[in-house]
């Protein structure tokens, strides 16, 4: 009868433990987390859209743009793109949340990206 | 004795965890509400600044149309006007991403703010009285049907080219009808350059001076096409070089032939 009170406690026990780790809520923080993240590098990239307009992506050539991707690049975010056929920048980690902006202009186009370092 | 504290034990430890797998679930749920605001609140930023983005890229390609098809025709001065609000008006763009449409029209703008809040459109934004001003007309449609977020909106923006169109088919109508003035009301000696080409060039003065106030070129050329009676071959040019478009400097010109008979 011992064993039968010891196998239930285990069971009841082991089953708690296990619904702990399934139905953990760090999960959903971490994508919370990721998310704003994401947004505020969203954020970033327009501004920088705002500040220098369309046009300049289109009268700079890629290696200017590039260059001002890599000025404003720093220790905590990198910002880097694709002009066209030419790609500036380290390509973004697999494991970090990335904001992307594509434009879609006549003579190419336009993708930046950026993301948190780590 | 030992079988109740058995018991106990059993009952104790599966409230306790029966407590605890509770608490976790509540947070659990709590954080899944969480995420889940956050992704509605992701997914509508992220479609706002989609949506930014492709109204600037939308416009800036209205223009570059524009600039493309204004460089590489030498419109007739007297129909100008109205061919570029014809070819203003049957531009449109469209920007496609995964979760969001948007499509830009363009008419040609007789008034609107000076001021644009779009900045992206910078050094192109806003209205300018005398230049060449679009309407860009923006209809945004989107979402992300997965977490139940849409998003549609309409907006009008302003852009203009640096472009004096309205002065040049003005001037280049005025050269052209002085000249046709001048010819229907003078007698000249003789059918030859020294007597005609004076007249022409005096006659095209005045429209000249204004075009160049507006930073314009106005040119009249003219030949002899017959002695008797004495016709005139004239064609008058306005130009703007330099103009600044979003693909670079480009020109335009603008010109008015015709061919004038002397009375003798």
């Amino acid at each position: 009868m011992r064993y039968l009170d010891l196998a239930i406690a285990a069971l009841i026990g082991t089953s708690a433990i296990a619904g702990v780790a399934t139905f953990s809520p760090r999960q959903a923080d971490y994508t919370s987390g990721g998310l704003l993240v994401e947004s505020q590098l969203r954020d970033e990239l327009l501004t920088i859209i705002q500040r220098q307009g369309v046009t300049w992506l289109i009268l700079s050539s890629p290696q200017a743009v590039c260059a001002y991707l890599q000025e404003l690049s720093n220790s905590s975010v990198t910002f880097s793109g694709v002009i066209g056929q030419h790609r500036c920048g380290p390509y973004p980690p697999g494991e970090s949340p990335v904001a992307t902006l594509v434009l879609d202009l006549i003579p190419y186009q336009v993708l930046l990206e950026a993301w948190r370092n780590a | 004795m030992a079988k109740r504290l058995g018991i106990g034990a059993t009952i104790a430890a599966a409230v306790i965890f029966s407590i605890v797998l509770t608490s976790n679930f509540a947070v659990y749920y709590a954080a899944q509400d969480d995420a889940r605001l956050h992704s509605e609140s992701n997914a509508a930023d992220a479609l706002a600044d989609e949506s930014s983005a492709s109204e600037g890229a939308g416009g800036i390609n209205i223009l570059l149309r524009e600039q493309a098809f204004l460089g590489s025709h030498i419109l007739d001065c007297s129909s100008a006007l109205g061919v570029v609000s014809a070819e203003i008006r049957s531009l449109t763009d469209t920007q496609t991403s995964a979760n969001l449409t948007v499509v830009t029209s363009a008419s040609p703008a007789l008034r609107g703010p000076a001021v644009e809040n779009l900045s992206m459109l910078v050094p192109f934004g806003g209205y300018v009285n005398g230049f060449l001003d679009t309407a860009l007309h923006e209809e945004e449609k989107g979402g992300e049907s997965v977490i139940g977020v849409s998003y549609a909106r309409n907006e009008t923006h302003y852009a203009n080219l640096p472009l004096r169109i309205g002065d040049m088919a003005r001037d280049c109508d005025n050269a052209y009808s002085d000249i046709g003035h001048v010819i229907s009301t003078t007698v000249p000696p003789n059918c030859t350059a020294s007597a005609i080409f004076p007249l022409i060039a005096a006659a095209s003065s005045s429209s000249s001076a204004m075009a160049m106030l507006s930073g314009l070129r106005l040119a009249v050329h003219s030949n002899i096409v017959r002695v008797a009676p004495c016709s005139v071959g004239v064609v008058a040019m306005v130009s703007q070089v330099n103009v600044l478009g979003p693909a670079g400097v480009f020109s335009v010109e603008l010109q008015r032939e015709g061919l004038f008979v002397f009375e003798q």
